[in-house]
């Protein structure tokens, strides 16, 4: 039991499990009918597929001390760029399509992080005009229309299902579990952690700092593509709106899941539970049918809980 | 060593970056306009009809009239006001408005009509200024004719939910409208949604919502983006059929949506109309007209013009299915 | 004698951004040259009007980056106090009684924004926007969703009156620069940003009171953010939970751009003062000269970006110091 209670004290994960399963719990005692069952299951899946996959690469760009502002704007772009290709440019592969749209994702984060380890720049002036940027190149490729006219196997990613769960949430539960596995044993992404709480001290012992931070600004933006290829085969569109609040919601969650801006801290699984406690929040909104106009509020207060509750695991 | 790697680095980049903004102005090619549409969220598909209706019409009056387009690509009407305060005094001949929020617009409307430069209303009327005339659809009736229609395919009686963005004084006419419309029947508004004006937003709330109420009969959207989150949620929940989609305006994907009939029906505004009206207007307050005009110096305007508004099914989709091509400016 | 006039000129661009002088005179002169109205009173107030409330906003983030936090609940104080303001309007209080509410409120939340990182050790990002979620809620519940209006006449003064011919948000904008400028440079109190900033640690064990000059700061920067809000909901007439959407990422861009530094330590009024210039000038290029509104977003990226930029190029070539980009908010507890 005390055991139980140390552990809560110092793992964020342990405490942020145990806020969500309270709160699951509790929608799931008053509304036995409605909240657990297979349909507002797949809201709450839709809900936070996108917003997880964009939060675990913030969560990993956090541990390295820095933070990525672009993130929504990346989406945005690359859906845009992604479906026009296959609705006007010319290309009739589907893979080819998306296999570009992710190296464009990818391009993204690259000159982001280009720019920051070659001029010792701030991420957050960088990224904020990699924002602005972004969006308002995917305005004026899309003129601000949905692009539709796509190939019907386009949309079969986002919309299969296996055994009644949508492939969509299942391929991003199995990246986000390999890429967990990998920052947590493989070397060369586990040097995040070294990297981000000494970065003297890593350039000493011969970890090229410059660039581990360079990959870790493209892997945030490959996951910033990888929700625009879901998000637009899910609604069959790309769309330069998508993801307007995505940046800010990410980081809460990813800060919330236990990174913070000093760096070294941070975990993949956080973040995840991190996505999990807003998107249970907004179900659990409108499954209470209380007045949405209490929602913002509420979710202030559901943060400022986690954040809380996170001061007793630091000292 | 590093330090002068890094510095030149630096010095290279500083040139890339001011070559490519130099180059960015110069690609937006110059676009320098005498009359201008000042609009909230630019480069909506609606706002880009009625531009075109703009564009249209002062080809028709003049060759050489250049239409510009303005404003926010949010919802912020301050930002609106702004763009307008500089248009005025820069000098254009004409401003053609749609207004975020009434009353924010008023002061920036009144500046430039007592400079001089005639501003017509478009869309969302800026009602409370002294703007000279308006080419519109009534948002609240817009809404209360889908109650009407709501009302009648639920015959008198039924459970609805209704997504909605917040804060949008429009969206409130439109919701207004809407329980107004449904009014005296047993028609019942049994959740209202805050979708954020983000389609995956509404897509999981509507999702839940319809876990909540079982009984759901129908789903009225009061803009366009929160119908295509409701078409694919019934999609998912393979209820398409069983409850219906009242959506908003005629952006392509509700179209395709309203082809395939997962959307029953939406409420479709003729903004090509708004903009061609509204620019003929903003022309003939620049000219002397027979008819003697009631806002002296201008020419006569008629003050308003109902471009009207219609429930538009699958059977009258077809239409609407070529939006205008992108517009570069 | 050359070596004086070296010297002068190195101070000169030692404590000032002289990128960004020379940037705004370009697009001074670009302007100038291309649109014929530009040069006018008219249009000049226009622009400075345009982006006052960002430039009013942005004198107490400089001193709350410079000790090193960053505050995101502005964005939202701004229509929360004009939304407040006309609350009590509406509910038939007088023009004083109501002001001083609204200012009372809003320094309340900062206090509360202070508190919270205080207390909570928790980083400024995170509590102030979770602050920032919240007061939009709070709009939003305030507001029921629509723009208010309903204004007594002699409201509409602060924001579109005069002072000897000078709009008075201009003349006020100025006042503040000043005042808070010169305290910031010769008040021990205020200077004390500077330390916290570069060092909190080394700050505390100096005797420096961290904890209280957080509560002093982040009220002070929401006392701003309600001014702002106030002079926009004069100048519109209206109040509504849209208003100035993003508003908090431009003010924190225009403090960065003039040359401040998010790890804290860095920055001073006159150069977020040519930062707003800066930012206002581009921000009314498009309308000035009639380019296309869809390559907006596009060069402002490209200008915030290359401004910093240039700033870190000609700031590392004269001092010589490296620094890296890893001090990021270093310091921010």
């Amino acid at each position: 039991m005390s055991q139980a209670i140390i552990i809560l004290k110092e793992k964020r994960e342990a405490q942020l499990l145990l806020l969500n399963l309270i709160i699951a719990g509790l929608l799931a005692i008053f509304f036995p009918g409605s909240f657990p069952n297979p349909g507002n299951l797949r809201a709450l899946g839709v809900g936070m597929v996108y917003d997880a996959l964009v939060a675990v690469g913030m969560t990993y760009v956090l541990i390295l001390g820095g933070l990525d502002l672009s993130v929504g704007s990346n989406v945005a772009l690359t859906s845009v760029v992604t479906t026009l290709l296959l609705a006007r440019w010319g290309i009739t592969s589907v893979p080819m399509a998306i296999a570009m749209g992710l190296g464009l994702s990818a391009t993204i984060g690259a000159i982001n992080g280009a720019i920051i380890t070659g001029v010792s720049l701030n991420p957050f002036i960088v990224t904020l005009g990699m924002m602005a940027i972004a969006r308002g190149v995917a305005r004026v490729l899309s003129a601000g229309f949905f692009i539709t006219d796509l190939p019907a196997s386009f949309e079969v990613l986002g919309n299969a299902s296996v055994f009644g769960v949508p492939l969509q949430i299942i391929l991003t539960l199995g990246i986000i579990a390999v890429f967990d596995f990998l920052v947590r044993r493989w070397s060369v992404l586990n040097r995040a952690y070294f990297v981000g709480t000494q970065p003297d001290n890593a350039e000493t012992v011969g970890i090229n700092v410059g660039r581990v931070i360079f990959v870790g600004f493209i892997i945030s933006g490959l996951f910033s593509g990888i929700a625009a290829i879901f998000l637009s085969s899910h609604l069959g569109i790309g769309y330069s709106q998508f993801a307007g609040g995505m940046a800010l919601r990410a980081l809460a969650a990813a800060v919330v899941g236990g990174a913070d801006f000093t760096g070294g801290k941070g975990s993949v699984w956080g973040a995840f539970l991190g996505v999990l406690l807003l998107a249970l929040v907004s179900n659990g909104f409108v499954q209470v049918g209380l007045s949405a106009y209490w929602e913002q509020v509420v979710n202030a207060i559901v943060l400022i809980i986690a954040i809380w509750a996170a001061s007793f695991s630091e000292k | 060593m590093l330090r002068k790697a890094k510095s030149s680095v630096a010095l290279i980049l500083a040139f890339v970056l001011i070559i490519g903004s130099f180059s960015s102005i110069a690609l937006a090619q110059d676009y320098s306009g005498n009359y201008a549409m000042v609009t909230f969220l630019r480069g909506s598909e609606f706002f880009n009809w009625a531009f075109m209706g703009m564009r249209d019409a002062a080809k028709m009056l003049d060759e050489d009239i250049e239409v510009e387009l303005r404003g926010p690509s949010t919802w912020d009407a301050t930002e609106e006001a702004q763009a307008i305060r500089q248009l005025t005094s820069r000098g254009v001949e004409g401003i053609l408005t749609t207004a975020g929020a009434s009353q924010t617009m008023v002061p920036a409307i009144n500046s430039a009509i007592e400079q001089g430069i005639p501003v017509v209303g478009f869309d969302s009327d800026p009602v409370h200024s002294d703007r000279l005339g308006v080419a519109t659809t009534d948002q609240f009736k817009a809404g209360e004719k889908a109650g009407e229609e709501v009302v009648e395919w639920l015959d008198g009686a039924g459970q609805v939910i209704v997504s909605t963005h917040f804060g949008i004084e429009y969206l409130e006419q439109r919701m207004n409208g809407f329980k107004a419309g449904i009014e005296g029947s047993d028609v019942r508004v049994v959740q209202t949604i805050n979708d954020e004006g983000e389609i995956s937003t509404a897509e999981s709330k509507i999702t839940s919502a319809i876990q909540k109420n079982p009984d759901i009969d129908a789903i009225f959207c009061a803009h366009g983006n929160p119908s295509i989150g409701a078409a694919a949620s019934l999609k998912s929940l393979d209820k398409v059929g069983e409850i219906d989609i009242m959506a908003f305006d005629f952006a392509k994907k509700v179209s395709k949506e309203i082809q395939a009939g997962n959307i029953r029906a939406t409420v479709a505004q003729n903004p090509y109309l708004m903009g061609y009206y509204g620019m003929i207007m903003l022309w003939s307050a620049n000219q002397e007209t027979e008819v003697e005009s009631r806002n002296e110096p201008f020419g006569h305007v008629p003050p308003r013009i109902d471009t009207g508004v219609s429930i538009v099914y699958q059977e009258g989709i077809d239409q609407f299915l070529n939006p205008p091509e992108f517009v570069s400016s | 004698m050359g070596s004086h006039l070296k010297y002068y000129v190195n101070k000169f661009v030692g404590t000032t951004n002289i990128g960004l002088i020379f940037a705004i005179a370009v697009i001074f002169m670009g302007l100038s040259y291309f649109s014929p109205t530009f040069l006018t009173l008219s249009t000049l107030e226009v622009i400075a009007m345009n982006y006052v409330a960002e430039g009013i906003m942005a004198l107490g983030m400089t001193i709350v980056i410079i000790s090193g936090g960053i505050d995101l609940s502005v964005g939202s104080l701004l229509p929360f106090s004009a939304i407040l303001v006309a609350t009590f309007f509406n509910m038939q209080m007088g023009m004083p009684l109501a002001i001083a509410l609204t200012l009372l409120i809003s320094i309340t939340i900062g206090l509360l924004n202070g508190f919270m990182i205080n207390r909570l050790k928790a980083d400024s990002f995170i509590v102030t926007l979770a602050t920032m979620i919240g007061v939009g809620g709070m709009s939003l519940i305030l507001s029921r969703g629509g723009t208010i209006s309903g204004f007594p006449i002699g409201f509409s003064y602060l924001g579109l009156g005069r002072i000897i011919g000078v709009p008075l948000p201009i003349f006020l904008f100025f006042v503040f620069a000043l005042i808070i400028g010169v305290l910031l440079k010769r008040h021990r109190y205020f200077y004390q940003a500077y330390y916290i900033g570069t060092s909190t640690q080394a700050a505390r064990l100096c005797g420096i009171n961290v904890e209280q000059f957080r509560l002093f700061i982040y009220s002070f920067n929401a006392l701003l953010a309600g001014v702002a809000g106030l002079i926009t909901a004069s100048r519109y007439l209206s109040a509504g939970p849209n208003f100035g959407v993003g508003i908090e990422l431009r003010v924190i861009a225009t403090v960065i751009v003039g040359g401040a530094s998010l790890s804290g330590g860095r920055g001073s009024i006159d150069r977020t003062v040519l930062g707003m210039i800066f930012l206002a000038l581009v921000n009314s290029i498009f309308i000035e000269l009639g380019l296309p509104t869809y390559w907006k977003q596009v060069v402002f990226g490209f200008v915030i970006i290359s401004a910093v930029v240039i700033e870190r190029y000609l700031r590392v070539k004269r001092t010589g110091v490296e620094e890296s980009w890893q001090d990021f908010m270093l310091t921010s507890r």
